[in-house]
C-alpha cells in the first residue's frame, strides 16, 4: 500500500512564503484562500525575540474530522491516503471547517473561476491539473497533496517526491528544501528517510489525534 | 557589411522561446525572472488560451537549482492587466505635476519615435551631458547594450537612481577596492560563521538567494549566523543569534571587533597580511606612504636587509607587519600598526555606549569571529591546497544608507581582510563578472597599481565608480557632481541636492531630456514634493513602461514597455554562484509574444532595445552605439558590428551570442536550448592565491583625494564636505544620533522577502501575502517603547519625521524591533495606477539636506529622527 505523507523540516524553512505562492498558481485558488501558508509568529521578548515560521496545510489525517463531520458526504479519503473535496456534492453547510484542528478547509464567495489577473485560464495541459481550477462560490476546497501532479506522475512512470513532476507544488518550489514528501510505506521514500534521521518526528495538534500525516521536524510546531 | 543568412531569416520568426525540449512536457519554455537582480532561471507554462499559467524555476539551471521565490512565482503578473499601455501615448497638457492629468492622447509610433528622436539630435548637438537615461533593468547584457547607447550618444554613463542613493553606495566601490569585485556572498558551502550587518542573506532579499536558503539551512549545524540588525528580519530570525544594534552605528561595532581582533586577540593572518594588503607599507607621521626616491613605490621594512625596501623588492616572510622604523631619518610605522593604534578608541565600553550592543557581546562576536577563521588551516581544492577560512561577512544597504556610511564600508571590509578570508574557501567570494552580463571571457580583468593594489578594472563602460584608484576631481560635467565624488559609485543624490540648492552649489546644466523605463524615481528616491520640483526642471521627459507609474506622471511620450516574460535579452547579471557552483549562462526568452506592436512594424516586440536601436538610427548615432557596441560588449573579429552597417537589435543578439559562446551558439540555438553551463577552474572559484594585487587595510589614498577635493571646490567656490577622507575609518554618527525632544525615536525602514528589490506592490498575490503576513500599513514598535506612549498593537498613528514630514499607519507593537526605532516595510505608497496609496511610503519622510547626505558615496541617511504620533495629533 502507498501512504502519502509530508515532513516538513521547520529549522530550515526562512519564511519565503515561496511554497505559499506556488500552491497558489498550481491551483489557482481564488482571492484569499490560501492552501499552504506559512504562519509566522512571534517568540520570546527583546532583544532574545524571533519570529517563527511554521508551514502548513492540509495534514490528510487518517481519521479526518472532516470527512466525518460533512453531512454530505463531500469529502473522502482515497486508498493513499488523500483526503479529496467534491464541490459537486458540498452543500455549503461548513461544518467541516469548525471540524479541522489544522484550518486546512476553505470556502470562498469570491467570482466562480476566478483567475490571477484576469486572464481566462480554464483548460491545463501537462502535467494535467484536471479538476483542481474548478472552484465553485459556497462550497468547499482544500490542498489534496497536489493528488493531480501525483496521479499524472504514477501515470507516467515518475515518482511523487522525487521527480518533481509528480510532486506537490509547495515541495518543488522551496528553496531551502525544508518540506519532503513521499511513500510513508516505503522506507526507501524520501519522506521515511529523512524522517528516520531527524526523528522523532511531530505532528501538530496531537491532542486531535487525527492521525495526521503531514510531520514536523526541527522543533517549532 | 554583409548580414548572414541565418540572422535576416529569423527576423521573420516569432522569436518565441521554445516551447518543449523540458521533461516536464509541452508549453514550458525557459527564460529568466527578472523581478529581482538574482535573474534566476525559469520554465513558464504557455496556456492553452496564450497566458502564462505557472512559473517554475528551471531544474537544469545550477544558479537556482528548479527553485524560485514567492516573487518568482507569481511573475506572470502584470501579463495581462486593464491598465496596461499597448501603444504610444502623447501628452497634451503641458502643466506637470503630482495628480495633474497629463491628458494622454494616442500617438502612433511612427510620430513618437520621431519626436523624440528630433529632441535627442538637438540635444546631442547642442551638449549630449544634457540628456538622462535612467533604469535599473541593466543586469544582462543589457547593461552591455545601455552603457554602449549612452557612451555612443556621449553620456559617461546611465543612472539607476534610487539604485545610486538606497543600495550598493558603500558595497560596490569597497568591493573593488580589496576584492576585484561588484558584490560578495559568504562561501555558503565551506564557511562556518556568517556575519550580518543590515543584510538578509540566506533569506531569499540578497544575492544567491536560492543557494544560500539551501545551503545555509542545510548546513545549520555546522555554521552560526549572527544578524546585526535594528529589526529582526526573516534572515535574522533563521539567525543562530540576532544582535540588535541602533540604527547607523556599524562602523563603532565593526571598529571594537578589529580593535579587539589586533590588539586584546592578536587574531590576524600575518602571512596574508604581508603579502595580499599593503599592512606592511611604511607611513610616515603626516599618514602618507614613505616612499622611494625616483620610483615613488612606497616601501616596506626588510628584517633580513635591516632596511626600507620598495614593497615589490622584499620577499613576503622578510618583510615586517609591524613596528617603527626609522628611514631617512624620520620614524615610519607600519601601515598595520597605525591601523592598530587607531582603533584602540574603539573599547568594548565605547563601542556599548555607541551602539546600544553590550560590551561583553563586542567582545564575543570578535572572538567567535576570529576563531571561526581558523587561521593557519588549508584545504584542498580540486587537488590544489588553499587557506581555509570559514568566516564570513555580508552587508548592504543596512549599513550603507547613512551619513558617514562610506567609513563604515571601509570598516566592515577590514574585517574578511585582517583574517585573510578573501576570495578563499569558506570567506568572503566576490562576483568576478562585474555588471555588464555573465558570458565566458566577461570576467573582471585583474590590474596591479603602480603602489601594488588591486586597481579598479573597467570592462566596457560602466560608470560604477570604485575607490581606487581615486578619479581625478575636476569642475562637474553634470548635476550628479560625479566629478567631486572621486571614490564614489555614483551620485544620482546630488541632482536633488543641487536642484533645491542651485544658488550654493553651482552645478553644470539640468538634463534637457529625461528617458526612463524600469526606475520610478519620482517613487522611489525622494519624497514626492523634491522629486516634483526636480521633474519639473527637465522639459522633455520619455516613459518606457507597461502601467502608469508615479514618474510617467511627468512623460512628454510614453512608449509601452514589454513584461519579462515577452522579452528576448541574452545573458545574465551574475550571479556569481559563488565558490563552487558551477557557472550558467542563460537569458530572458519571449514566453508570449507582447499584444501589441513594437517600433519597427516588421519586427517582433521583444526588448525595450529596439526603441532605443531605432532612436539611435533615427537620431544619426547608431554608428557610435556600433562601436560602442564592439567594445564594451566585447564584439570582436567576425562578430563585431560596423559602424556604417545597419543592424536590428536581434541580429545584435545574435552576434552576442556566438562571440561569447561559440558560433554553434547562436540566436536559434538560444531559443531552442538556452542554457551553457560549465564547471568553473579552482582559480575562478577562489582566486586570490593566484592573483598578486594587493587589498586595503590602510587607505591613504584617501588623503590625496581629499585634498584635491577641497582645492577644487575652494576654486569653485562652493562648500563641500571633505572630512571623512580619511587613511583610516571612524564611527561618526548620523543625525539622528543625536534623539533630541521631540524626535527621540529613529525612523527606518527594511526589505521584506516578497516585496523587496522590485516593483511588486500591484501584484495581487505578493499584496495578498503581505496583508496576511508583512502588512505594508504598519510601523513595528517596541513593547516598552509603545507602553510609554500608551500607545497599543494596531493602533492608527502618524509618524513624523523632525522636518514635520508624516505618513500615517498601523501600529505592530512587537519585540521584532530595537526600542529606539520605528521601523516600517518597504517604500509602498504612491498614487500611481501601480501602487497602493494606503501602504506607508518611507520616501515621503526623507531629508534630502547636507546633514543627510554621505558626501563620499552620494548615500542618503534612511535613520531618520522621527516621533510617533496619536491620529489626534498628541504627542504619544
Amino acid at each position: 500500500m502507498t501512504r502519502w505523507a509530508m515532513v516538513i523540516d521547520t529549522a530550515r524553512c526562512v519564511g519565503c512564503q515561496a511554497c505559499t505562492v506556488a500552491c497558489k498558481t498550481e491551483n489557482e485558488t481564488p482571492g484569499d484562500v490560501w492552501y499552504a501558508p506559512v504562519v509566522e509568529y512571534e517568540m520570546g521578548v527583546f532583544p532574545d525575540a524571533r519570529m517563527e515560521f511554521l508551514p502548513m496545510l492540509c495534514n490528510q489525517c487518517e481519521d479526518a474530522p472532516c470527512i466525518k463531520a460533512c453531512p454530505t458526504s463531500a469529502l473522502s479519503r482515497r486508498p493513499d491516503g488523500i483526503v479529496m473535496y467534491d464541490q459537486d456534492s458540498c452543500c455549503g453547510s461548513r461544518a467541516c471547517m469548525n471540524a479541522c484542528p489544522y484550518g486546512a478547509l476553505h470556502i470562498t464567495f469570491g467570482v466562480e473561476g476566478e483567475a490571477l489577473d484576469g486572464g481566462g485560464r480554464t483548460e491545463s495541459t501537462v502535467p494535467d491539473r484536471g479538476s483542481a481550477r474548478r472552484h465553485q462560490r459556497g462550497t468547499i476546497q482544500k490542498c489534496t497533496f497536489c493528488a493531480h501532479r501525483i496521479d499524472y506522475g504514477l501515470e507516467n512512470g515518475l515518482v511523487p517526491g522525487v521527480d518533481i513532476e509528480a510532486t506537490p507544488a509547495c515541495v518543488v518550489t522551496c528553496p531551502a528544501e525544508c518540506r519532503i514528501f513521499g511513500d510513508l510505506e516505503d522506507d526507501e521514500s524520501p519522506v521515511s528517510k529523512y524522517m528516520a534521521e531527524h526523528a522523532p518526528a511531530e505532528v501538530l495538534r496531537p491532542d486531535a489525534e487525527t492521525g495526521a500525516h503531514v510531520f514536523y521536524v526541527g522543533g517549532a510546531g | 557589411m554583409t548580414i548572414e543568412a541565418d540572422s535576416s531569416t529569423l527576423v521573420g520568426r516569432n522569436l518565441l522561446g521554445s516551447r518543449s525540449g523540458t521533461a516536464l512536457g509541452e508549453n514550458w519554455v525557459r527564460s529568466t525572472c527578472i523581478i529581482c537582480l538574482n535573474r534566476c532561471g525559469i520554465l513558464a507554462h504557455v496556456a492553452e488560451d496564450g497566458g502564462v499559467d505557472k512559473i517554475l524555476g528551471d531544474p537544469d539551471n545550477p544558479h537556482n537549482y528548479g527553485k524560485t521565490c514567492a516573487k518568482g512565482d507569481s511573475g506572470m503578473e502584470g501579463l495581462r492587466v486593464p491598465d496596461r499601455i499597448t501603444q504610444p501615448l502623447r501628452r497634451t497638457n503641458p502643466e506637470k505635476g503630482v495628480g495633474v492629468d497629463p491628458g494622454w492622447e494616442p500617438i502612433s509610433w511612427e510620430d513618437a519615435l520621431s519626436v523624440v528622436a528630433g529632441r535627442l539630435r538637438e540635444i546631442r548637438k547642442e551638449n549630449p551631458l544634457r540628456l538622462m537615461l535612467a533604469t535599473f533593468d541593466a543586469f544582462q547584457f543589457r547593461g552591455a547594450h545601455l552603457a554602449s547607447w549612452v557612451n555612443g550618444y556621449g553620456l559617461p554613463g546611465y543612472q539607476t537612481w534610487s539604485a545610486q542613493i538606497f543600495c550598493g553606495n558603500n558595497v560596490h566601490g569597497i568591493l573593488y577596492m580589496n576584492q576585484n569585485a561588484f558584490e560578495q556572498v559568504p562561501d555558503a558551502i565551506y564557511t562556518n560563521y556568517i556575519l550580518l550587518f543590515g543584510s538578509q542573506f540566506g533569506s531569499v532579499v540578497h544575492y544567491d538567494t536560492m543557494a544560500a536558503a539551501r545551503d545555509l539551512s542545510g548546513r545549520r549545524d555546522q555554521l552560526k549566523v549572527v544578524a546585526v540588525d535594528p529589526v529582526c528580519s526573516a534572515a535574522a530570525s533563521r539567525a543562530d543569534e540576532w544582535v540588535p544594534i541602533r540604527p547607523g552605528t556599524d562602523a563603532a561595532l565593526l571598529l571594537g571587533m578589529v580593535d579587539q581582533l589586533i590588539n586584546e586577540l592578536e587574531i590576524y593572518d600575518e602571512p596574508f597580511l604581508k603579502r595580499f594588503t599593503n599592512g606592511p607599507y611604511l607611513v610616515g607621521p603626516d599618514g602618507r606612504y614613505v616612499r622611494e626616491q625616483g620610483s615613488v613605490k612606497p616601501l616596506v621594512w626588510d628584517v633580513e636587509a635591516g632596511e626600507a625596501r620598495p614593497f615589490d623588492a622584499v620577499d613576503p616572510s622578510s618583510v615586517a607587519l609591524r613596528g617603527t622604523y626609522e628611514v631617512e631619518g624620520a620614524a615610519a610605522k607600519t601601515a598595520f600598526d597605525t591601523l592598530a593604534e587607531h582603533v584602540r578608541t574603539y573599547s568594548p565600553v565605547y563601542v556599548e555606549e555607541a551602539t546600544s550592543v553590550p560590551a561583553d557581546t563586542v567582545r564575543r562576536l570578535a572572538r567567535e569571529f576570529g576563531e571561526a577563521a581558523r587561521i593557519g588551516a588549508t584545504i584542498e581544492i580540486d587537488g590544489v591546497e588553499l587557506p581555509y577560512r570559514p568566516a564570513s561577512v555580508a552587508w548592504y544597504r543596512g549599513l550603507s544608507a547613512h551619513k558617514h556610511s562610506m567609513l563604515a564600508g571601509m570598516s566592515i571590509i577590514l574585517l574578511p581582510t585582517l583574517i585573510g578570508a578573501i576570495d578563499v574557501p569558506g570567506g568572503s567570494l566576490g562576483d568576478p563578472y562585474g555588471m555588464l552580463g555573465k558570458a565566458p571571457g566577461r570576467q573582471m580583468i585583474w590590474e596591479e597599481s603602480d603602489e601594488g593594489m588591486i586597481k579598479r578594472s573597467f570592462i566596457g563602460g560602466g560608470r560604477v565608480g570604485g575607490m581606487y584608484p581615486p578619479r581625478e576631481v575636476r569642475p562637474p560635467d553634470t548635476p550628479e557632481m560625479f566629478e567631486l565624488l572621486p571614490v564614489g559609485p555614483y551620485g544620482a543624490i546630488f541632482y536633488l541636492l543641487t536642484s533645491e540648492k542651485e544658488d550654493v552649489y553651482k552645478p553644470p546644466p539640468f538634463p534637457e531630456m529625461l528617458i526612463q523605463y524600469h526606475s520610478n524615481l519620482v517613487k522611489t528616491s525622494g519624497p514626492a514634493d523634491v522629486m516634483e520640483r526636480f521633474m519639473r526642471r527637465i522639459p522633455f521627459v520619455v516613459s518606457i513602461t507597461r502601467r502608469f507609474e508615479e514618474t510617467t506622471e511627468f512623460a512628454d511620450i510614453v512608449f509601452p514597455d514589454l513584461h519579462h516574460l515577452e522579452r528576448l535579452v541574452p545573458f545574465t547579471y551574475s550571479h556569481y554562484s559563488a565558490g563552487e557552483a558551477p557557472i550558467a549562462v542563460y537569458g530572458s526568452k519571449p514566453a508570449v509574444a507582447a499584444p501589441f506592436r513594437g517600433p519597427v512594424e516588421e519586427e517582433p516586440y521583444v526588448d525595450v532595445m529596439q526603441v532605443l536601436l531605432e532612436l539611435a538610427k533615427r537620431a544619426g548615432f547608431a554608428g557610435d552605439y556600433y562601436q560602442a557596441m564592439n567594445r564594451i560588449g566585447g564584439l570582436t573579429g567576425d562578430h563585431a558590428l560596423d559602424p556604417e552597417g545597419d543592424y536590428t537589435y536581434v541580429e545584435i543578439v545574435d552576434r552576442q551570442l556566438r562571440c561569447h559562446l561559440g558560433d554553434d551558439h547562436d540566436l536559434a540555438w538560444f531559443l531552442e536550448d538556452g542554457l551553457w553551463t560549465a564547471e568553473k577552474t579552482v582559480e575562478e572559484k577562489y582566486p586570490r592565491m593566484f592573483r598578486t594585487p594587493r587589498a586595503h587595510v590602510y587607505f591613504e589614498f584617501m588623503l590625496q583625494a581629499g585634498e584635491d577635493l577641497r582645492r577644487v571646490t575652494g576654486e569653485m567656490g562652493i562648500p563641500w564636505e571633505t572630512d571623512d577622507y580619511q587613511s583610516l575609518p571612524d564611527f561618526k554618527p548620523c543625525p539622528s544620533f543625536r534623539r533630541e525632544s521631540p524626535y527621540d525615536l529613529f525612523i527606518t525602514n527594511m526589505k521584506m522577502p516578497n516585496q523587496a528589490l522590485s516593483h511588486t506592490h500591484r501584484n495581487p498575490l505578493l499584496t495578498g501575502l503581505s496583508a496576511r503576513h508583512n502588512d505594508l500599513r504598519t510601523v513595528w514598535i517596541n513593547p516598552v517603547t509603545a507602553a510609554e506612549r500608551d500607545i497599543v498593537d494596531e493602533e492608527r498613528v502618524v509618524i513624523e519625521s523632525f522636518e514635520g514630514r508624516r505618513q500615517s499607519a498601523i501600529a505592530r507593537v512587537t519585540n521584532l524591533v530595537h526600542p529606539e526605532v520605528l521601523a516600517t516595510q518597504g517604500c509602498g505608497g504612491g498614487w500611481g495606477s501601480a501602487s497602493n496609496s494606503d501602504e506607508v511610503n518611507f520616501n515621503a519622510l526623507l531629508a534630502i539636506d547636507e546633514e543627510h547626505i554621505d558626501f563620499l558615496s552620494g548615500a542618503l541617511d534612511c535613520c531618520l529622527s522621527g516621533r510617533v504620533l496619536k491620529m489626534n495629533g498628541d504627542p504619544a
